[in-house]
C-alpha cells in the first residue's frame, strides 16, 4: 500500500479531475431537457422566457465547457470558403500588359491544384516569366507603405493586403452570421486563404449561400434627427398599443423593475468601457441625447401625456408607460440615461428586429428611418449587448469612394486613430455632408451593422478624414480593414460544403451511440467471463479510459464526431488488447509454476515493451491522420490519440495498483481464468 | 505485506495449478507457421493482384470528397424507382447524374452530380438545381434532404493526394521506428505487411462495392480513416510477435530461427486470437447496427482485422525469416559476410 500511495493519489486526482471536467456536459444536457419541456402555448412561452432569464447564463456556461458534438451528430452546415487572392493581386496592379497576364494565367493554373499560398506562388512565376524580360514588380505595383519599392517589399505589401482581404472576408461572414442569430457558429481561418464555417442546426443550403455569397455593403449614414425619431417611435407605439405579447415582454421586467435595473446598470457600464468611442461620441452629441430623451421612460412618464397618471406611484407610472409605449419601453430597457445610449440584449435585439420586420409595422418607418445595431459588445455572464442606432433611411455615401485607409497611433495623444482617403467624387460629397453636419454623428455601416459612429468635428474639404476616440488598436485595425475593402464584392468562393440534415444527425447519433454501447458491453462481458477477476479489473480500466477520453475532449474543447465515436471503439479495442497481453503473459508465467506475486511482476514487466510499441505506433498513425485529414477524419485521430495515451496509463498503472491492493488484502480473489 | 501473504500464495497455487482451465481456448499449440509460408505468399499475391486488376479494369468509385462535385441524399416518404428519379432530373436538364439507393430500402436515394456535368448548374447552385428537379418530379412526395455535400474539384484532388501521403508517411514513420527498435529487416517485414493489408482491404472494398452496392464502399475520407486504422492495428499485431521473437532469441540462444519464430508465434497465439476476436466482435456490432454512415467503415475494418492478424504471421514474420535466412546462406559462401552475420547474430538488437 505504501509504495503505491503516490500512484493511488495521482489516480484519484485524475478521476476527480475527469468527473469535474465532465460535470458541465451533464449539466448542459439536463438543462437542455428542462428547456425542451416547455410547450408552445402562450403560458409556456412566458414561462420559457422566465426560465431563460434564470438559467440562460448557467446553460451558456455549461455549454461552453461541455463536449461539443460535431455537425454529423447534431446536423448543420459545414462550409469551406477560399478567398481569391489572385483576383486581389489583379485588382492591385496599376497597369497590366501581356507579360503580367501571362504571370497571372500561370499562377491561376498552379493555384487550381495546389493549396500553397498564392502570393509567393505569384512572385515565383513573376520571377520565372517576367524577370527575364526586364520587368520588376515595381513596374506593376505601387504601395505607399512598401519601403524602398524593391521586389521583396512589394511582395510583403501584397501579402499584407492579401491577409487583410482574408480577415475582411472573415469579418463580413461573422457579421452576417451574427445578424441571423444562429447558435454556436464556428468561423476559423485555415492556412492562409481558407475559411471554415460550421453552422449547427441549419438545414437549408440555399439559406447559407445567401448568407455567405453576395456583395458586402459599406455605407456612411447620418444619425436621424431626434424629433423625427420621436415621432416615428410614437407612431409605432400607437400602433402596437394593446399588443399583449409585447407588454408582457416588457411587463416581465416591470414585475422586477428594481432588480433588473440594478442588474442592467452593470453590463452597460462594462459595455461603456469597452466602447468608449461610441459613449464619448454620443455624450457630445445632441441628437442621440434627445433621441434617448424621447425613449426614456422616466421622462416620458414625467411628461404625463395622460391625466390618468396623476397620483400614481412611480411603479404604476412605469406600468402605465409600458402600456402606452410598449415599443419604446422594450428598446429602452437597458438604456443609459446619463450618456443617452441605448443598449439591448441579444434576445431583445431579435424581438425588436422581428417587430420591425412585421408587414404592419414596416410602413410606419419605411424608407424614412433605419434601425441598426452595433457589433456585439461583451457584457457580464457571456451575454452580448448591442447598441441601437436610429439612422437616416438613405446612405450619404457608399464605401466605393474610399481609396485607402490606415490604422495608426496618434503621436500627440498616443491613442489609436484611423485615417481614410476618398476619391474625387467622394471628397465632393463628403465635404458637403460634413459641412452641414458639424457636431452630428455619421455611422460607418457594413451590411447593416454599425461599426463606428464618429462625431463630425469640422468640415473635411480634402477627403482625408481622421477617426479618433477608438477603444484599442484591434478595433482600429478592424475598422481599417472594413474601410479599405470599400464596397468590393467579397472575393470568396465556396469550395466545399456539406449539409447534414437534422434527421440524419439524430439518426446517426442514435444508431452510432447504441451500437457503440452494445459493442462495448459485448467486450466487457467477454473479458469478465474469460479472465474472471482479471477481466473485471480490465473492464474497470476500460471504463476509466473512456472517462478520461471524454474528460480530455471536454477540457480541450475538441469536437466529438461520428468517426470520433468509431475512434472510441478502436480505443476500447486497444485498451482491451493491452490487458489481454498482460493477462496472457501472467498466465504463462503462472503455468511455469511461479508464485502469483512473481507472475504478476514478471507478466507486467514482460508485457510492457510490446504494449508500449503498439501504443506508440498507433499514436503515430493518429498524429499523421490528424495532420493530413480534414474535419471528420481529424475527429477520429483526436479520439485515437487521447484514447491511446489514456490506455497506456489505465492498463499499466491503474490495473497494477488494483492488483497490488488485492494482493495485499485478498489474494484469493485474483483469478485469471 | 504481512506474514500471511506467501503462505496464502503457495496454497493458492497448489490448488490452482492442477485445475483444469475452462476459460482457455488454447492449451499449448505447436503449429508450424513458418514452414507453410509459401502457400500463404501465393494466397496473398492472388488477393492483392485480384484487387489491383479489378480496380484497373472496372475502375475505382471515388466518394464525393475525393472526386469533387455535388452529392445530395434524399429520404422519400415512399419507395421510388431510380428510373423515375433519373427521369425527373433529365427533365430539369441534368443528364449526367449518378443515382443510386442509399440504405437497404428503396426510399433513400443518393444523387451525385460531378462538377461540370452536362446541363447541371455549376458550383453550389447544383444542389438547388437537383432539389428543384426532384420537387417538380415528385410533387406528392415531399423528399427530405438528409445530407448534401459540395466539394470543389481542387479540394477533391487535394484530398486524394493527402490520402496517399498519409498512408505513405505512416509507413515511413513505422519503418524508421521499427528499424530503430528491432532491426531493419523486421521494419521492412512490418511495412510490407502494412502495404499488404491495405491492398487486401482495398481489393475487398473495390470488388464488394461492385458486387454489393448498398454497402457503400466507395473511396472517401471515412475509408481513409479505416485504412489508417488497419495500418495501426496491423503494426500493433506485428510488433507483439516481433517482440516475442526478440525475447525468445535471447532465451533460447543457438536454436534455429525457424523454431524460435514458430515458438514466438505460438506463444502469442492466444493473445492474437483474443484481441482480434474482441475487435472483430466490436466491429461486427458496428457493421450490423451502426447505421449507414458507419457501415462502410466497419466492413473495411472487419477485413482489415482479419488480414492484419494474418499478415503479422504470414507476411511480416515470414518475410523477415526469408530475408535473414538468405543473408545467412549468402554469408556462408563468403567468409567476410560470415563474420558479419555471426556478429549480428550474437548481438541481437536491443533497445
Amino acid at each position: 500500500m505504501k509504495k503505491n500511495r503516490a500512484k493511488i493519489i495521482i489516480i484519484l486526482l485524475f478521476i476527480i479531475g475527469a468527473v469535474y471536467a465532465l460535470y458541465p456536459t451533464y449539466r448542459s444536457q439536463s438543462l437542455k431537457s428542462e428547456e425542451d419541456s416547455f410547450g408552445n402555448s402562450p403560458q409556456d412561452s412566458i414561462k420559457k422566457v422566465q426560465w431563460e432569464n434564470e438559467n440562460g447564463a448557467a446553460l451558456k456556461d455549461a455549454d461552453a465547457k461541455a463536449i461539443k458534438l460535431g455537425l454529423d451528430l447534431r446536423g448543420g452546415v459545414y462550409v469551406t470558403e477560399e478567398v481569391n487572392v489572385l483576383r486581389f493581386i489583379d485588382e492591385q496592379a496599376l497597369q497590366k500588359d501581356d507579360i503580367f497576364q501571362q504571370v497571372l494565367d500561370a499562377t491561376q493554373k498552379e493555384a487550381a491544384t495546389s493549396e500553397n499560398p498564392v502570393v509567393p506562388m505569384f512572385v515565383a512565376n513573376f520571377d520565372k516569366i517576367a524577370k527575364p524580360k526586364g520587368k520588376s514588380l515595381a513596374n506593376y505595383f505601387y504601395f505607399s507603405d512598401a519601403g524602398n519599392g524593391d521586389d521583396a517589399s512589394i511582395q510583403a505589401a501584397l501579402q499584407k493586403g492579401a491577409d487583410e482581404a482574408v480577415d475582411r472576408a472573415i469579418e463580413i461572414i461573422r457579421n452576417r452570421i451574427d445578424q441571423f442569430g444562429l447558435t454556436d457558429p464556428t468561423i476559423q481561418k485555415e492556412g492562409t486563404q481558407r475559411i471554415i464555417i460550421e453552422l449547427p442546426g441549419v438545414g437549408d443550403p440555399t439559406q447559407v449561400h445567401q448568407l455567405l455569397e453576395g456583395t458586402a455593403q459599406l455605407e456612411f449614414r447620418l444619425l436621424k434627427d431626434p424629433q423625427i425619431v420621436k415621432s416615428v417611435l410614437d407612431r409605432i407605439d400607437q400602433h402596437l398599443r394593446g399588443d399583449t405579447t409585447l407588454t408582457k415582454i416588457a411587463g416581465i421586467d416591470t414585475a422586477k423593475t428594481d432588480t433588473s435595473n440594478v442588474a442592467s446598470a452593470t453590463p452597460v457600464e462594462t459595455a461603456k468601457k469597452q466602447d468608449t468611442s461610441k459613449a464619448e461620441a454620443s455624450k457630445k452629441d445632441t441628437s442621440a441625447k434627445a433621441a434617448t430623451a424621447a425613449v426614456s421612460p422616466a421622462d416620458s412618464a414625467a411628461r404625463a401625456d395622460s391625466i390618468a397618471e396623476i397620483g400614481m406611484t412611480q411603479q404604476q407610472k412605469y406600468e402605465h408607460f409600458v402600456k402606452m409605449h410598449p415599443f419604446t419601453a422594450l428598446i429602452s430597457k437597458n438604456a443609459n440615461p446619463q450618456t443617452g445610449t441605448i443598449y439591448v440584449t441579444e434576445q431583445d435585439r431579435q424581438t425588436i428586429k422581428n417587430i420591425l420586420d412585421r408587414p404592419d409595422v414596416k410602413p410606419l418607418y419605411g424608407d424614412e428611418m433605419a434601425f441598426m445595431f452595433s457589433r456585439p459588445i461583451p457584457g457580464q455572464n457571456h451575454e452580448n449587448f448591442y447598441q441601437l442606432y436610429f439612422l437616416n433611411g438613405q446612405p450619404e455615401l457608399t464605401g466605393k469612394v474610399i481609396t485607402d485607409a490606415r490604422a495608426d497611433v496618434d503621436p500627440n495623444s498616443g491613442k489609436p486613430e484611423v485615417t481614410m482617403q476618398m476619391d474625387d467624387e467622394g471628397t465632393r460629397v463628403w465635404r458637403r455632408v460634413t459641412h452641414a453636419n458639424i457636431g452630428h454623428q455619421v455611422a460607418i455601416v457594413l451590411d447593416s451593422v454599425v461599426y463606428s459612429a464618429p462625431v463630425v468635428q469640422s468640415e473635411i474639404p480634402n477627403g482625408n478624414s481622421q477617426i479618433t476616440g477608438i477603444g484599442d488598436m484591434n478595433e482600429a485595425n478592424l475598422l481599417k480593414i472594413i474601410l479599405k475593402g470599400g464596397s468590393l464584392p467579397a472575393p470568396v468562393s465556396i469550395i466545399q460544403e456539406s449539409v447534414i440534415g437534422p434527421s440524419l444527425g439524430a439518426d446517426s447519433i442514435a444508431k452510432g451511440t447504441s451500437s457503440i454501447i452494445w459493442s462495448l458491453l459485448v467486450v466487457l462481458i467477454f473479458m469478465a467471463f474469460y479472465y474472471i477477476t482479471g477481466g473485471m479489473v480490465a473492464d474497470l480500466a476500460v471504463l476509466i479510459n473512456i472517462l478520461f477520453l471524454a474528460a480530455v475532449l471536454a477540457t480541450f474543447g475538441a469536437t466529438l464526431t461520428l468517426p470520433g465515436m468509431a475512434g472510441v471503439v478502436l480505443t476500447v479495442g486497444i485498451a482491451v488488447d493491452a490487458n489481454v497481453l498482460i493477462y496472457e503473459r501472467v498466465r504463462e508465467e503462472l503455468s511455469l509454476g511461479k508464485s502469483l506475486k512473481l507472475a504478476l511482476d514478471d507478466g507486467y514487466r514482460r508485457a510492457f515493451p510490446p504494449i508500449f510499441d503498439g501504443h506508440l505506433t498507433a499514436f503515430f498513425s493518429g498524429v499523421i491522420l490528424y495532420s493530413f485529414g480534414t474535419g471528420e477524419v481529424q475527429g477520429f485521430a483526436v479520439t485515437l490519440m487521447i484514447g491511446v495515451a489514456a490506455s497506456l496509463f489505465t492498463a499499466i498503472v491503474i490495473t497494477r495498483v488494483i492488483f497490488d491492493i488485492l494482493m495485499e488484502r485478498n489474494p484469493e480473489l485474483i483469478k485469471f481464468g | 505485506m504481512g506474514e500471511r501473504g506467501p503462505i496464502k500464495d503457495s496454497k493458492y497455487f497448489k490448488d490452482e495449478r492442477d485445475k483444469f482451465y475452462l476459460m482457455r481456448f488454447f492449451r499449448k499449440t505447436t503449429i508450424d507457421f513458418i514452414g507453410k509460408r509459401r502457400i500463404w505468399y501465393f494466397v496473398s499475391i492472388f488477393i492483392t493482384s485480384a484487387g489491383i486488376i479489378w480496380a484497373l479494369f472496372r475502375g475505382v468509385e471515388y466518394g464525393i470528397d475525393f472526386a469533387g462535385g455535388t452529392e445530395v441524399q434524399l429520404q422519400f416518404q415512399k419507395a421510388v424507382s431510380i428510373g423515375a428519379v433519373r427521369a425527373s432530373l433529365d427533365k430539369a436538364g441534368i443528364h449526367e447524374a449518378e443515382v443510386k439507393y442509399y440504405g437497404a430500402d428503396a426510399s433513400g436515394v443518393l444523387i451525385r452530380v460531378r462538377e461540370g456535368a452536362q446541363g447541371a448548374a455549376a458550383g453550389t447552385a447544383a444542389t438547388k438545381h437537383v432539389l428543384d428537379a426532384i420537387a417538380a418530379g415528385f410533387p406528392g412526395d415531399h423528399a427530405q434532404l438528409l445530407q448534401e455535400q459540395h466539394i470543389g474539384p481542387k479540394i477533391g484532388g487535394e484530398q486524394r493526394a493527402n490520402a496517399v501521403w498519409a498512408v505513405t508517411f505512416t509507413c515511413v514513420v513505422i519503418l524508421i521506428y521499427l528499424a530503430f527498435r528491432f532491426r531493419f529487416v523486421y521494419g521492412l517485414g512490418a511495412v510490407i505487411a502494412i502495404v499488404h493489408d491495405v491492398l487486401v482491404a482495398f481489393a475487398f472494398a473495390v470488388i464488394c462495392n461492385n458486387l454489393v452496392p448498398w454497402l457503400n464502399l466507395e473511396m472517401n475520407s471515412t475509408m481513409l480513416a479505416a485504412f489508417l486504422t488497419i495500418v495501426g492495428f496491423s503494426v500493433n499485431d506485428t510488433v507483439i510477435i516481433f517482440d516475442r521473437i526478440r525475447e525468445d532469441q535471447r532465451k533460447y540462444k543457438g536454436q534455429a530461427l525457424k523454431d524460435i519464430m514458430n515458438r514466438a508465434i505460438n506463444e502469442t497465439l492466444p493473445r492474437t486470437v483474443i484481441t482480434s476476436g474482441t475487435v472483430f466482435l466490436t466491429l461486427l456490432v458496428l457493421f450490423i447496427w451502426g447505421g449507414e454512415v458507419l457501415r462502410g467503415f466497419a466492413f473495411t475494418m472487419l477485413i482489415g482485422v482479419i488480414t492484419g492478424t494474418y499478415s503479422s504471421i504470414f507476411v511480416a514474420s515470414a518475410i523477415a525469416f526469408d530475408w535473414l535466412e538468405r543473408d545467412k546462406s549468402k554469408a556462408a559462401k563468403s567468409p567476410v559476410g560470415a563474420r558479419k552475420a555471426s556478429a549480428t547474430k550474437q548481438v541481437p538488437a536491443t533497445v
